[in-house]
């Protein structure tokens, strides 16, 4: 009969999956990238600024076709094309690039949680290799809320058994501070569980865009043209 | 007295067929002229007043006047009007024949344009051709006289084949070369036709990604993709490689049915080689979920409760690509730039009992019985070495799973020691605390499904997922003994005071294990 009062949990130690990336390791893509976020394990290459066809061509920016691939070919993926959308077309300076469009491919080898998270990294960084004129990083995080306990970077058994999973991109600048540009959430949630949890998500960002920072700096480290 | 014209004259006829696009286009623009010259040089008219009935002004051409009576102008607009008519009628008898030439030069315009584009293998939209220039292709074909590559290879040397299986069971990746493919299985319950209702069925998906290729288009086999599809229902379909009647667990009701999805990721030529591999290894590497069938249902039993079974597969062809050259010498496994060099292809599927499952000619060009033997034998040995490679994978990738060890699959492709790849090692982050609400509190009636650590899951989304604990495994085996006790104690009927003791034991063994899940 007695209502109980409102428990808070307590704090948990979190840490992202080990990050791993290749990049231009396709030969016939002009950007290209294979990630392993843990266990997951996605492709992306990205064709073009190339020709369109003229019922797709828009005469003052850029056209973005994104397309994600599950191993199996079925499945749908229109909230992943979503988000993958919206942070390409925030981050790339789509007016720099009129009558062309740009082709970006994403293949899903491995399932092993997060999935939409590795994707938008796996973009990022395919189109940071692509070399196309960008207006900052995007990166992309997921956490999960299983029983009171913000899960960082969840496993596939952790989603499965998860009442809420939050999937956030996140957009840095060198003039701005690290904002998010799109959300994907499923579940029930309370407001003050989703603020807790973007704020955990902004503090693993800082730790992707140091790691794209770095491949960077190593792959560029030696002068090819001297 | 023609013959004599056409010779006096030097006249040749050439047909339209044979001319050139440009001279087509020129041909269309010159008839154009002549159309718009005869048909617009029609003058308009306005109406008027006529000031003084008795004398008129009279334009006879070139700017000149002169002053006549009426009876004078009237009879030389009458000498002109016989004039014009004479005119429009040679204008008439001309003009259907111009439009009738220039029809036929649209015609054939149009034509020659569907094979120029029809040529660069794309009906319509290309992201970037990336043609071969004269310089590349007579380098190549000089380089095949001397049977040496550009890659180093001979003209009889394969490249290096890497096949990875995934965690997933029936995941595969091959590399060949430069050219990856991947291919995964699945299987799902379907009604079978009715023509053979005792087989399972088997379905395979190519897709063509723009990863591979600019020129690839997603939706769209192209002429490259179609082929694969072609090949590859051949040999899965035809040859029997699976035993399709153990897949049917109802005559003419329910079978199971295989569906193989082969999706090209980077193309560099030989893709059928290539993707044969690969959905054959995913194939071996597959297994379908194990089932009961009862007289009125049909149980699928999950990873959990029952081993899933593999699949019967009878033997393994092993696609080989022979590029043929305009000379009628072979070329093994070309290379993207060398398939645009050579003539054709010839695509031979052997197994390794010596077996021919399949001949493929692409391309237009006459083959001799001499060269189809030695692509045979050099097929035959090639697929003994990759039926050897494909059995050891998946053996080592058995032996891992037996053992319980950690099946990283996919992960650890990226080698860190090139410049293009890097790891990341992040910090360690302090989750903060929410708040619990109080409708959480509430316990809900969920099923708890434990499976064992790196054991992968069929169907496994709609179900939650719970580690196995040591502590569970102790509970549960110390439960399972004490009630082998008692139905022994039940047996040899002892005293009632030792069962209330084992009850009470139980009992209590039972709330502890109730609040381990919880």
């Amino acid at each position: 009969m007695e209502v109980c009062s409102p428990e808070v949990s307590s704090y948990s130690h979190q840490k992202l999956r080990s990050l791993r990336a290749q990049l231009s390791f396709l030969p016939r893509a002009d950007g290209s990238c294979a990630l392993e976020q843990g266990n997951t394990v996605i492709w992306c290459g990205i064709n073009g600024p190339g020709n369109v066809s003229s019922s797709k061509r828009l005469s003052d920016r850029l056209v973005i076709e994104v397309l994600y691939k599950q191993p199996h070919g079925l499945t749908d993926s229109v909230k992943i094309n979503r988000l993958l959308n919206t942070a390409l077309k925030y981050t790339i300076d789509h007016v720099h690039y009129p009558r062309v469009a740009l082709n970006v491919t994403l293949q899903l080898l491995q399932k092993d949680g997060c999935e939409a998270a590795a994707a938008l990294n796996a973009a990022c960084l395919a189109a940071l290799d692509l070399g196309i004129i960008m207006n900052g990083m995007f990166c992309g995080i997921t956490i999960a809320v299983s029983q009171g306990n913000l899960i960082l970077d969840p496993v596939f058994a952790q989603c499965s058994s998860a009442d809420t999973i939050y999937t956030f991109a996140f957009h840095s600048n060198e003039n701005e501070s690290t904002r998010m540009i799109a959300c994907d959430t499923d579940g029930i949630f309370d407001y003050s569980t989703f603020e807790a949890a973007r704020a955990l998500a902004k503090q693993a960002s800082a730790d992707v865009f140091i790691f794209y920072r770095e491949i960077l700096q190593r792959k560029l480290s030696v002068n090819i043209w001297k | 007295m023609e013959v004599q014209r056409e010779l006096s004259n030097g006249k040749q006829v050439i047909p339209i067929t044979d001319l050139g696009v440009d001279q087509l286009t020129y041909f269309q623009r010159q008839l154009d002229q002549e159309i718009t010259f005869l048909t617009e040089s029609l003058k308009m008219y306005i109406p008027a007043k006529i000031a003084d009935p008795n004398n008129h002004l009279i334009e006879i051409g070139t700017g000149y006047f002169v002053e006549m009576s009426t009876e004078k102008a009237a009879d030389y607009f009458r000498r002109k009007q016989n004039f014009l008519k004479k005119q429009m009628e040679v204008i008439e008898e001309a003009l259907p024949e111009k439009y009738r030439a220039r029809n036929t030069i649209i015609d054939n315009l149009q034509k020659k344009i569907n094979e120029y584009c029809s040529q660069w293998g794309s009906s319509g939209f290309w992201m970037r051709i990336e043609p071969l220039s004269n310089c590349e292709r007579a380098f190549f074909l000089s380089s095949f006289k001397q049977n040496v590559r550009i890659d180093g290879r001979k003209c009889d040397e394969f490249r290096e084949v890497k096949v990875i299986v995934g965690s997933e069971l029936g995941s595969c990746l091959v590399m060949l070369g430069e050219t990856k493919v991947s291919a995964q299985v699945s299987c799902s319950l379907v009604e079978p036709s009715t023509t053979r209702g005792n087989m399972g069925v088997v379905e395979v998906q190519v897709d063509m990604s723009p990863m591979a290729s600019p020129d690839y288009e997603d939706g769209r086999l192209g002429s490259k993709g179609l082929e694969l599809m072609r090949i590859l229902e051949l040999l899965y379909r035809n040859c029997g490689v699976i035993d399709l009647e153990s897949l049917c667990l109802r005559t003419f009701k329910q079978v199971w049915q295989i569906r193989i999805d082969v999706h090209v990721l980077a193309s560099d030529g030989s893709l059928v080689d290539c993707a044969c591999i690969a959905s054959l290894t995913a194939l071996a590497h597959f297994r379908r979920p194990d089932v009961s069938v009862l007289p009125d249902s049909i149980i699928i039993h999950g990873n959990d409760e029952k081993i899933p079974i593999s699949l019967n597969i009878y033997h393994m062809p092993i696609c080989v690509t022979f590029g043929i050259t305009s000379d009628g010498q072979n070329i093994i496994d070309p290379t993207d730039k060398e398939e645009q060099c050579l003539r054709g292809s010839l695509i031979v599927a052997t197994n390794k009992r010596h077996e021919i499952c399949a001949l493929h000619q692409s391309g237009n060009f006459l083959l001799n019985e001499q060269l189809i033997v030695q692509c045979v034998d050099r097929a035959i040995q090639r697929a003994t070495d990759v039926t050897e490679l494909i059995y050891s994978v998946i053996a080592d990738d058995n032996l891992k799973r037996s053992n319980r060890q950690q099946v990283n699959g996919f992960s650890e492709l990226i080698s860190l020691n090139v410049l293009t790849s890097h790891q990341c090692e992040p910090n360690e982050l302090i989750a903060p605390a929410i708040k619990i609400d109080a409708l959480g509190n509430i316990p809900s009636i969920e099923e708890y499904i434990k499976a064992s650590d790196n054991q992968m899951q069929i169907d496994s989304d709609s179900r939650i997922v719970e580690q196995k604990n040591d502590e569970d495994v102790e509970l549960m085996e110390q439960v399972q003994s004490i009630t082998s006790l008692e139905e022994s104690k039940k047996q040899e009927n002892k005293n009632p005071r030792d069962l209330e003791e084992v009850d009470e034991l139980l009992q209590s063994i039972e709330e502890e294990f109730g609040n381990s899940i919880d």
